[in-house]
């Protein structure tokens, strides 16, 4: 029988570290599912990893990003090709604002 | 002049040393060259390996979480593995500080008062402080009782102080593969030990207090 503090304090720890360093018989161990879970989740990761290598970023990104720039440039070559009126716009534009430029220089300055 | 046998027929492989290719460095290789399969090889070999010890660090309810993440960790740092090197040393690095950041990451300050210990607990301690023989606590029937108390203790640590004193002090790791395997400086574990092992005598204390208190 132990009596003062310090022995059942040193019991208790004793008793503990005991449990810290033993293998318990009721611990958890590896189940099927959980063995199944592991899986799922390294095919997870390694898909994840795979998006993110760096040979696709460059290759795999590049690529497409290449194909929609050609697209769109086809477009506004077809599109300045096709389209008449903007020749004629740009060039009213033009004559518009040269003649309020002449207008605005005769009524600021007497020539 | 006549030879001897052992001049007449060298040993051709004298002086060639065989280097066996260690299994799990193969088993690594497969795994990178994208055989994601060939990983539960690797999980039958160490799956019992990393429950022993994710279940030393953190408690029971934990501990499949905690070797599920252990095991992406390991996934996912395979190509850091450098072959050659001991991979059991390496996964249980890992391990360690999977359960490191685990305990980080569910860490609040509980307050443990006798009250609150289980009637099983209660009478584990009783058992313990009644009992003449030191083996009586042992008793496997007990074992989740005290594991229980034992988590329950140490939660009243910070993560880094409970991995330190059960490394340190309960498993006798030394600071240096202690503070290897949590990523410390060794003065940083030996302050810690030094400290956690004085709030842990008063843990201990405050507890055998009450419980005299309540036989009382």
């Amino acid at each position: 029988m132990i009596n003062t503090p310090r022995e059942k304090v040193k019991r208790l720890e004793d008793a503990l570290k005991s449990v810290q360093v033993s293998t318990a018989c009721d611990t958890p161990t590896p189940t099927g599912k959980w063995r199944q879970d592991v899986m799922r989740s390294v095919r997870l990761e390694q898909d994840r990893m795979a998006m993110v290598k760096p040979s696709t970023t460059f290759s795999g990104l590049l690529f497409p990003m290449a194909q929609i720039g050609c697209s769109l440039l086809l477009l506004v070559g077809l599109f300045l090709a096709t389209d008449s009126s903007l020749a004629t716009i740009d060039l009213t534009l033009v004559d518009v604002n040269l003649v309020s430029a002449s207008e605005s220089l005769v009524m600021n300055f007497d020539f | 002049m006549s030879l001897t046998s052992e001049e007449e027929l060298p040993d051709r492989t004298a002086g060639v040393t065989k280097v066996m290719p260690d299994p799990d460095d193969m088993l690594i290789a497969d795994i990178l060259q994208g055989r994601t399969e060939r990983f539960e090889d690797l999980l039958d070999r160490y799956q019992n390996y990393v429950f022993a010890i994710v279940s030393r660090y953190v408690p029971n309810r934990q501990v499949e979480d905690v070797a599920q993440e252990v095991c992406i960790r390991c996934y996912r740092s395979l190509a850091t593995y450098k072959g050659g090197e001991r991979f059991k040393g390496w996964l249980a690095t890992i391990a360690v500080r999977t359960c490191y950041d685990s305990l980080r990451a569910g860490y609040r300050r509980p307050e443990v008062t006798l009250s609150e210990l289980s009637e099983n607990q209660s009478q584990w301690l009783d058992n313990l402080m009644s009992g003449d023989s030191g083996e009586q606590y042992l008793r496997l029937n007990q074992q989740r009782e005290a594991k229980e108390l034992l988590d329950m203790v140490l939660e009243q640590l910070s993560p880094a102080d409970q991995l330190v004193i059960r490394m340190v002090h309960f498993e006798e790791c030394s600071a240096a593969d202690a503070a290897n395997k949590l990523g410390l400086s060794v003065a940083n574990v030996k302050v810690r030990a030094f400290r956690s092992r004085k709030k842990l005598k008063k843990l201990l204390e405050s507890i055998v207090t009450r419980s005299t208190e309540q036989k009382s």
